[in-house]
């Protein structure tokens, strides 16, 4: 995943299929470095008046490493599933944040990540599915933002039923989302999304956290219903191309 | 079926493991077990026909190009990601494949491998058959596959046989209390639900007793 993150941030150019989608990760991988270091610099010397450091400054980082790893997806390069290619953005996303921003972070944390993100995982493979096919986007980013809020909401010291609560968060505002890639591409709405669904993972980690994981829709009963809603979608939005985006945005 | 942490996060290539990675794996999958019942040496050609949604939108998840990869017997997870489209090119060009990397055949990609856009298989969405022939055009052994997602594969018979395990007579309810009701009876009794779809296709229907539409899969 790490090394997926760096060759993404590294690869320059225009992404194959005929969209001629240009790979972000770059310039803002230069932008968000640049600006890191011209504020330790600011910070390093003492001065009177000194602008506020922009605090969502992590969360672009978080859009970094997310649009990198889907970019590099998209290009045909080495990805990890997590749990498909489609999504595969958004656990490494919200890792690197976790390593990259989080105090303590360290190995073992990763390790727990890792496992709480699968433990998730396994429940919606199991019991629904991560096939954009068979439930649309819901399976596959949904599944995704559930695991990675489930992972950081363990590293950060949750207790399983607030893990479970934030993982429950993940997938419930990601109920009803299609699958409709444009010119069959995994670009748009892909790679964007994935940096999307990072960012909301970590909103869903920090607000089960500031409760006691009491809550009223349970996990099981959201996976049952994304599964419900998928067998109930029309098959023009599950990874057809001839619904929604697919079909309304035209390619030149 | 335990699944592990392994599977879920598993290395492989982009840009889908549905439509890429999955449709390697089985190529792969199709290309060894030839070798293995040792009807490579018979094969003259080897035809894959993707359908349902890997047909649908397989050219540009590279389906065609991950199949080809699969029969050559290349994987996922070690395959040069940098080389890997010139191979395809390469056997487009050259009109020859190395099935499992072993056995030479002559290949057309225009008709060896074909998308069908609107045709499914009925037992899951991205559904692919296999076929090697003889010299003669005979038929030496043909396989389906199923990429039900996240990469992974599962076997089945070109018209999914094998994945039905239970229907109930009673969709033709307009009544969503009766569907629902219908679909908890198919889920209880279905032996190893991992996934419960309504189906409309004919296939299925016919299979089962009058008016049955809910069927388990893998």
């Amino acid at each position: 995943m790490r090394e997926c993150v760096e060759n993404g941030c590294n690869a320059e150019g225009i992404l194959p299929g005929g969209l001629n989608v240009t790979r972000r990760a770059p310039s803002l991988f230069r932008t968000l470095t640049a600006s890191a270091q011209s504020a330790e610099a600011a910070a390093a010397t003492p001065s009177p008046v000194q602008a506020p450091a922009d605090p969502l400054l992590a969360m672009e980082w978080v859009n970094l490493f997310a649009l990198a790893v889907n970019e590099e997806n998209a290009a045909g390069g080495r990805i990890v599933t997590a749990p498909t290619n489609g999504a595969a953005g958004i656990v490494p996303a919200v890792l690197h944040y976790y390593v990259k921003f989080v105090p303590g972070a360290d190995d073992d944390g990763v390790v727990r990540f890792l496992l709480a993100a699968a433990a998730v995982g396994i429940l919606f493979k199991t019991n629904a599915s991560i096939s954009g096919a068979e439930v649309g986007c819901q399976g596959e980013v949904g599944s995704a933002c559930s695991m990675a809020a489930a992972g950081l909401c363990e590293v950060l010291g949750g207790t399983p039923a607030q893990v479970e609560n934030a993982a429950e968060v993940g997938i419930e505002h990601n109920l009803g989302l299609t699958c409709d890639p444009v010119g069959g591409l995994v670009q748009i709405p892909c790679i964007e999304r994935n940096a999307i669904a990072s960012v909301k993972a970590i909103n869903a980690a920090r607000l089960a956290l500031h409760g006691d994981g009491s809550h009223k829709v349970s996990l099981d009963k959201a996976i049952k219903t994304m599964r419900d809603t998928g067998a109930d979608m029309k098959t023009k939005y599950k990874e057809t191309s001839r619904g929604g985006l697919a079909v309304n945005v035209i390619e030149c | 079926m335990a699944l592990s942490v392994l599977d879920l996060f598993s290395v492989g290539i982009g840009p889908s493991s549905s439509h890429t990675v999955g449709p390697m794996r089985a190529a792969k999958l199709f290309a060894d077990g030839l070798k293995g019942d040792g009807q490579a040496a018979a094969t003259a050609r080897v035809q894959t026909e993707l359908f349902g949604s890997l047909g649908a939108t397989g050219r540009g998840h590279g389906s065609d190009k991950a199949v080809v990869l699969g029969l050559k017997g290349l994987d996922p997870e070690t395959v040069d990601t940098v080389t890997a489209d010139d191979q395809v090119a390469a056997a487009a060009l050259d009109a020859e494949l190395h099935i499992a990397g072993v056995h030479r055949v002559d290949f057309n990609w225009e008709e060896d491998v074909v998308l069908h856009r609107r045709k499914s298989l009925p037992a899951h969405p991205n559904g692919m058959t296999f076929r090697a022939l003889d010299h003669a055009g005979a038929v030496l052994s043909e396989r389906s596959f199923y990429s039900i997602g996240g990469g992974f594969v599962v076997d089945g018979d070109a018209e999914g046989r094998t994945r039905w395990c239970l229907m109930t007579p009673c969709c033709r309810t307009r009544s969503p209390r009766r569907m629902n009701s219908c679909r908890s009876a198919a889920v209880k009794a279905c032996p190893s639900p991992r996934s419960c779809w309504p189906t409309n296709s004919p296939g299925a229907a016919k299979r089962s007793s009058a008016n049955s539409c809910w069927g388990c899969g893998p």
